[in-house]
């Protein structure tokens, strides 16, 4: 990795390409999510609340494996097989950089070293003139979202926790919801959703909250599809880890 | 039984009020409770090493661990590392052992028993019963940022600055506990004909009363001792040290490495504190003014120092603290309780000192009287427990002295002799010549220093139980060396994800401990 700030010198000539794979995820487990993915990941993956190792604080993260370094949504030839890929996914080669001089300020920063950047293929950064391409905008834009809703989802991770709602959760994936199962998640308890105080409760809805909620509620059910597709690769099929 | 009124300001006290007021609901219609303190009369303030009964205690109280450790400058403590408390292991190696929290492994065979026959390799006792000792020698923290609070990897207990501590329980036990606090100047102290406590006397709010008076004045004992004359029972016979110096010693860079565990260093009449709080460390000479002299002590103590901080140990101001070592005859005596060191004194040598202001703190907030009538057979057994604890304890730290090899100062030698050594510790020690301590010589649930302590200071420092003739009782001591080679590795995977300590509480003091 070679993050460097981005500016018109230095990248004028770079160009930047769409992603060739996912084969690097395959040894992904998980990965963040924003409050406002929860919507849309919550029909493929199950969403959970971890811990950060690092900090001890919670972060919702999608789910894709069972096991400690599996994917079940990467095919054996590295494609992405769910219809959902997290934001966070989709920010290479960009992202966020403070810079040591103005700790308070946010720049553009580029992996110049990923396998998206270019020199003779893919969407030109700035034009001749040397401004940004529309193209290199909307990237800017997402990347100030991005920072924006991850604000968000701080807020509601610690709305959770001033209202108690977060308990751990073993997360099992055998057919009755029995089995082996997975440990150190973290999900919203529903009974005590259900008692909290009506103002609390609306304060929840009223922050566009609720919503979210149940979608993380209802994608935990998602843990049994990566049950199956962990089943369908074990012991024999073609993923495998064996086969090699 | 409707007020209590707790006398005095110090940690000792405001435990005692917390402890009381979360029990008896002083905040909501319960036995209402009074803490009065001396606005002119500084607390001692050297009691800065726990055990991990404060955390179990502090949960109790509702105080956040984040809270605490932030509040109060703290930092854990996962035992004492004790250096030259025996000769040199070799010319120019100080010997020491390590003390942990963590209790001593338990198995078949026996951890404990396969390292004193030779089966469990060449290791130290500790490394052969416990990761703890390694965790401490590599500086690192007890626990991980994803613990939740008060739990940990491993056993643990803190080291904190006493003065903010008690600031912190003022806080905690008037905000949320709902103790009133007055700030005043004890004056006479009024016993009626029964030798009950009647009234204290103040300038500010007159004559306060109450049903039962907690007297935490440190010691001067102003209730139990100076009013109701009950008598002090004096120790020195057994622990010689008498005399504390106290230093704050500013740390040689803002990002010095914390050591987690209490420093002990034996000098020539007796030994140094030496403990790491965030911001500074809070060392101290304990010794015995049999032995030595005020200047030779503290050049000898000056001269510690100068190991790690050279010509600034010269300039930093010492306080002399003296202290008396022993207990009260009786800690309840009519209407009255004595918490702290009211209640009694031994060197802070295991942290004895906030653990037994606690212990008694929850035992008399536990079993407070509903009705004046059961005043006396509640104190009968409340004085029987303590005074039982207090004697464990005296014992305890003497084993730490009666088991020296030293032989460089009358201090030791003296420490050694057989009439400084209580009966019971005696008669202990004869018996584990021939079989190790066993949970059955430890009964009672007053004991405050149990098995695990005990082997633990008895195998640091080279205690030999002879074992071969019996060794047919223990089986098969074949897989004993390959459960410590287990142990080694489980250690080295710790040694991995946990933090070196420094580093911990200040990633504490940005993010906090999640509560879940």
């Amino acid at each position: 990795m070679n993050i460097q700030s981005l500016n018109k010198e230095t990248h004028a000539a770079l160009r930047v390409k769409p992603p060739g794979d996912c084969a690097y995820l395959a040894t992904v487990q998980y990965l963040p999510l924003l409050v406002t993915e929860f919507i849309t990941a919550c029909t493929d993956m199950p969403i959970v609340f971890i811990k950060n190792s690092e900090t001890g604080q919670f972060q919702p993260v999608a789910m894709f494996g069972l096991q400690r370094a599996t994917n079940a949504f990467v095919s054996a030839d590295g494609k992405w097989r769910a219809n959902y890929l997290p934001a966070v996914a989709r920010q290479a080669p960009f992202r966020l950089i403070a810079s040591d001089e103005h700790p308070d300020r946010l720049f553009v920063g580029l992996d110049a070293d990923h396998e998206t950047v270019s020199r003779t293929e893919g969407e030109a950064l700035f034009d001749d003139a040397g401004n940004e391409t529309p193209f290199l905008e909307r990237r800017r834009k997402a990347l100030l979202e991005f920072a924006e809703h991850t604000q968000l989802t701080r807020g509601f991770i610690d709305l959770l926790l001033q209202h108690d709602l977060l308990r751990p959760r073993t997360l099992h994936y055998g057919p009755d919801g029995a089995g082996a199962g997975i440990t150190g998640l973290y999900v919203v308890d529903e009974e005590r959703l259900n008692a909290l105080p009506a103002a609390e409760y609306m304060g929840l809805r009223d922050r566009g909250f609720l919503a979210v909620v149940y979608a993380h509620l209802v994608s935990l059910g998602q843990v049994r599809r990566l049950a199956a597709t962990a089943a369908q690769r074990a012991p024999d099929g073609p993923d495998s880890p064996k086969a090699n | 039984m409707k007020r209590v009124l707790v006398i005095g300001g110090g940690a000792a006290g405001w435990l005692a009020a917390c402890h009381l007021a979360r029990e008896l609901k002083s905040g909501a219609g319960g036995v209402e409770v009074t803490l009065l303190e001396s606005p002119d009369i500084p607390t001692i303030g050297v009691g800065e090493g726990t055990v991990p009964a404060m955390r179990a205690s502090l949960e109790h109280l509702g105080i956040g661990e984040t809270d605490f450790l932030r509040e109060c400058g703290a930092t854990f403590k996962q035992g004492i590392r004790f250096v030259d408390w025996m000769r040199p292991a070799a010319e120019l190696v100080a010997h020491a052992y390590h003390h942990p929290f963590d209790p001593v492994a338990a198995g078949d065979p026996d951890p404990t028993a396969a390292w004193l026959l030779g089966a469990a390799g060449e290791g130290s006792y500790v490394d052969a019963v416990s990761i703890q000792g390694r965790v401490c020698d590599a500086g690192r923290a007890p626990k991980l940022m994803t613990h939740v609070e008060y739990d940990g990897a491993v056993n643990y207990a803190y080291h904190l600055d006493a003065a903010r501590f008690a600031a912190l329980l003022t806080r905690h036990a008037t905000g949320r506990l709902g103790v009133k606090h007055l700030l005043g100047t004890v004056g006479h102290v009024r016993v009626d004909e029964r030798g009950h406590v009647a009234g204290v006397e103040t300038d500010e709010f007159g004559t306060l009363d109450a049903d039962l008076y907690v007297d935490c004045t440190g010691f001067s004992a102003r209730l139990i001792g100076e009013a109701l004359g009950v008598a002090f029972i004096d120790r020195s016979d057994v622990l010689f040290v008498d005399k504390a110096l106290a230093i704050q010693v500013p740390w040689n860079e803002p990002r010095a490495a914390i050591p987690s565990e209490t420093i002990a260093t034996a000098l020539a009449a007796g030994w140094v504190w030496d403990i790491g709080l965030a911001e500074r460390r809070g060392t101290g000479y304990v010794y015995s003014s049999r032995h030595t002299s005020a200047d030779e002590a503290e050049r000898d103590f000056r001269g510690y120092l100068r190991e790690s901080i050279g010509a600034r140990a010269d300039e930093l101001p010492c306080r002399t603290i003296p202290m008396r070592v022993g207990y009260r005859e009786r800690f309840w005596a009519g209407n009255c309780v004595a918490i702290g060191l009211a209640q009694g004194f031994v060197e802070p040598l295991e942290a004895t000192g906030l653990l037994l202001f606690d212990a008694t703190a929850r035992l008399l907030a536990s079993r407070f009287p509903a009705d004046a009538r059961d005043l006396p057979v509640l104190a009968e057994r409340f004085n029987a427990r303590v005074r039982y604890a207090w004697e464990r304890v005296i014992e305890f730290i003497k084993l730490h002295y009666c088991l020296t090899d030293r032989d460089d100062s009358d201090f030791w030698r003296d420490n050694r002799a057989a009439a400084s050594i209580p009966d019971k510790l005696a008669e202990r020690l004869e018996l584990w010549r021939r079989m190790p301590p066993s949970e059955y010589d430890f009964e009672r649930r007053e004991e405050v220093f149990s098995l695990d302590n005990y082997r633990y200071v008895l195998y640091g420092m080279g205690f030999r139980t002879d074992l071969a003739p019996v060794r047919r009782r223990y089986g098969d001591l074949g897989r004993a060396r390959r459960d410590v080679e287990q142990r080694r590795r489980r250690t080295d995977q710790a040694l991995l994800s946990l933090l070196p300590h420094r580093e911990m509480i200040e990633r504490i003091g940005r993010h906090g401990l999640q509560r879940l």
